[in-house]
């Protein structure tokens, strides 16, 4: 059997799997649309599995941008909190609820950084306290890896920093990240590009450091 | 081709997202294949980075916020009703129901609702009292008034733990889980909202007499209910901790050792470091679990009292009292047979103490009645002290211990400050002590002086047998022990988890017998136990049950 062909295979499964993908993910965006519906009045099941979904991805998207612990908690807890006010008015068309949180999340960060410029804060970069029951080697590592690349993150652009990390370490699609950034599908395209390019460069460059 | 690169860069990360080879996707372009590996490796990495995981305390506590800002904006929107559920048509059928229920339940089974609302926890009724004051909630839907009824319900249960107490039976678990339950629910709306002050401050204050009253009955507790026992001490211990805001991460509790047994240890404060104070030579450990009550600025010199624990690094405080030395005078300690229990009022040694919400009783399975041997410390309110004097309707029982004590029944004890003479009569933390014509002469201690008076009673008079002097402890750095008494070995004994050795001087009252209550004084060695100076056994008899 030919590369050519092994290719050609892996193809027609990609396509068989996103058929697929297709199905579920109308069944989960059904699921996501009723659960929302609940959270709106209030229900507690509904309003539980927003925080536990949201909570978890907002507190990893601010670590990743403010390097600190107790920051990043307090804008999962606040923006939850924001989302929670606005809820009653989200109207779902299509896009995920996600990237409406996170264009809140997202809002909130700009905010904070104007007022961390007015006040001349910085980071205090603290290690994470660590709750898990992971080895002390794996927490170190872990730790590792995240500093590195928050490192890295600090020397893109605002709207590059937010592609990279809205699309490769959230898992959104481009039409989300969209959303979140007010920008064109197309300006999306162009900034990933521009901040994959920035990003490799930045850590080959660290890593001769 | 036709196609710019960002466009193929895109469609390749999406067919890396779809699990498909790096090195197949690159084969289908083979022109930009040098310029995408970097990029699509880069992605690969981003999407194996470790992800940052937020603290589950921090997240609960969060959730907490979350939800009790859900039930605010809940209520918010719903229209308040008037009339409760009847103003809301929406809801009059619940509201119908609600009162057919309970309707049936008071018709018919009227009687026995009546009979079981005056049951104590060893009643066969009991449940149905538990469970007519849960109906009582049905129908209450604001939540300031729900906690407050919790509230009401969960000192309900202290107040049955006492009535067993007083009258002997040992405590049971239903009591002290329905406590625990109410208390959590209380607090639980409570801290989910913005609630008025004086719903906070009661919250606090009961937890706080709550918390007193389990400790005092640490050794009235069977067995087979000290697990509860330990979850329902660590419950109120940490309403305290939050309601007053002390601290917020201050770490949990640990029931199991809570339900092993606590001891009261006091002495003066020498030195304080973050995690570790040093009371009369002896390091206890602190936390931000450990409740501080008292003037807490410059604490070296002033006394403490505090309530230990044989935590797993040593010795531990979960709560210390500071005292000054002029508070201290306010305090005395009588002992001697009880003439009267009259509802709310105590009388013994011919003196009537007050009783109130705070006071403890101690009462290890003793009823608590005319003709028993009792210990009753009490204090005098500052506005009731007329030229140092007490006046005697204003004395109050802070902490009553019934003792298995067969001694003879005349017998008394005063112990407190000595604070001067009136007219031949001896002024002790307030309470005059008058003496016996018959009484030998006595010198008179400096002012000051903690003294213990003995003798018996012959009307208002005391015909005194002994008078010790015991110098204030922050003179000779001496420590006070309070509790059940063991002896891990055969020159050893041990009060919670503070050792202590009698020796020929040591002045014991009555026989050390393990099981048995006690209150130590003595000096402590380097290695961390005291030799006793003066031990008074307060039972006869062990109150373990073997």
């Amino acid at each position: 059997m030919s590369v050519q062909t092994l290719s050609l295979l892996a193809w027609e499964r990609s396509i068989r799997t996103r058929a697929q993908e297709r199905t579920g993910q109308s069944a989960q965006v059904r699921r996501e649309e009723e659960l929302i519906r609940r959270a709106q009045e209030f229900d507690q099941e509904a309003l539980g599995w927003l925080y536990e979904l949201f909570y978890p991805k907002l507190y990893n998207y601010a670590y990743l941008q403010l390097g600190d612990v107790h920051q990043a908690e307090d804008l999962a807890s606040e923006v939850l909190l924001r989302v929670l006010e606005s809820l009653k008015g989200y109207r779902f068309r299509g896009v995920p609820l996600a990237a409406w949180v996170f264009r809140i999340a997202r809002n909130y960060l700009i905010d904070l950084s104007r007022r961390r410029q007015r006040r001349q804060q910085v980071g205090l970069y603290e290690g994470i306290p660590d709750d898990t029951q992971d080895s002390p080697q794996t927490v170190a590592e872990r730790s590792a890896a995240q500093d590195e690349i928050r490192l890295a993150l600090t020397k893109l652009t605002e709207e590059q920093r937010q592609v990279i990390i809205l699309k490769f370490v959230e898992g959104m699609d481009n039409a989300s990240v969209a959303r979140v950034l007010g920008r064109s599908q197309g300006a999306v395209k162009s900034l990933q590009h521009r901040a994959l390019v920035s990003l490799k460069k930045i850590i080959s460059s660290q890593e001769v450091e | 081709m036709g196609r710019d690169f960002k466009t193929i860069l895109n469609e390749c990360l999406k067919e890396l997202e779809t699990g498909q080879p790096l090195e197949a996707i690159l084969e289908r372009y083979p022109e930009e294949a040098d310029e995408l590996r970097p990029l699509l490796l880069t992605a690969q990495n981003l999407k194996a980075m470790p992800i940052a995981r937020p603290r589950s305390h921090v997240k609960q506590a969060g959730w907490q916020r979350f939800l009790g800002e859900a039930n605010a904006l809940r209520r918010a929107r719903e229209r308040r009703p008037v009339f409760g559920l009847w103003a809301r048509p929406l809801l009059r059928p619940v509201a119908v129901a609600a009162s057919l229920v309970l309707t049936l339940f008071f018709l018919g089974s009227g009687a026995t609702v009546y009979a079981a609302s005056s049951s104590l926890p060893d009643s066969p009724l009991y449940p149905i009292k538990l469970a007519t004051e849960e109906a009582r909630l049905w129908i209450v839907f604001d939540e300031d008034d729900r906690a407050g009824i919790l509230l009401d319900q969960s000192e309900t249960r202290m107040t049955e733990i006492r009535k067993l107490v007083q009258d002997g039976k040992p405590v049971e678990s239903n009591v002290l889980s329905a406590m625990r339950g109410r208390m959590t629910r209380a607090t639980d709306i409570i801290n989910k909202r913005d609630a008025p002050q004086e719903l906070v401050t009661r919250a606090n204050e009961l937890s706080a007499q709550q918390e007193d009253i389990l400790i005092a009955i640490d050794e009235s507790v069977p067995e087979s209910h000290r697990d509860e026992y330990g979850k329902v001490l660590v419950v109120v211990h940490e309403v305290r901790i939050e309601l007053q805001g002390l601290s917020e991460s201050a770490p949990q509790l640990d029931p199991q050792v809570l339900a092993q047994g606590i001891s009261s240890f006091t002495g003066l404060v020498e030195q304080r470091e973050d995690d570790a104070w040093t009371i009369g030579g002896t390091k206890i450990l602190v936390d931000e679990a450990t409740i501080v009550e008292g003037d807490t600025g410059d604490v070296i010199g002033q006394i403490a009292q505090l309530t230990i624990i044989s935590g797993p690094g040593g010795p531990q405080a979960i709560g210390i009292s500071l005292r000054g030395s002029e508070e201290l005078a306010k305090t005395a300690t009588i002992s001697g047979v009880i003439d009267k229990v009259d509802g709310s009022k105590i009388q013994l040694g011919g003196r009537t103490f007050k009783l109130d919400a705070s006071t403890v009783i101690d009462a290890g399975s003793f009823v608590m009645e005319a003709g028993v041997h009792a210990r009753v410390e009490s204090e005098c309110a500052e506005e009731a002290l007329v030229e140092g004097v007490c006046r005697e309707s204003e004395l109050v029982a802070k902490r009553i211990v019934l003792l298995a004590s067969e001694g003879p029944p005349e017998t008394m004890t005063v112990e407190g400050v000595f604070q001067g003479q009136d007219d031949g009569s001896w002024i002790i933390a307030g309470i005059p002590i008058e003496f016996a014509p018959e009484s030998p002469a006595l010198i008179t201690p400096p002012l000051g002086t903690l003294v213990e008076v003995t003798g018996s009673q012959e009307g208002q008079a005391m015909l005194v047998t002994t008078a010790e002097s015991i110098r204030p402890p922050e003179e000779l750095g001496l420590v006070k022990l309070e509790g059940v008494l063991d002896q891990p070995d055969d020159n050893q004994w041990q009060i919670g988890p503070t050792l202590f050795q009698t020796a020929t001087v040591t002045r014991i009252g009555g026989e050390l017998i393990p099981g048995a209550r006690a209150v130590v004084w003595g000096l402590p060695n380097e290695d961390g136990s005291l030799d006793a100076i003066f031990v008074d056994v307060l039972d006869t008899r062990s109150l373990i049950a073997p």
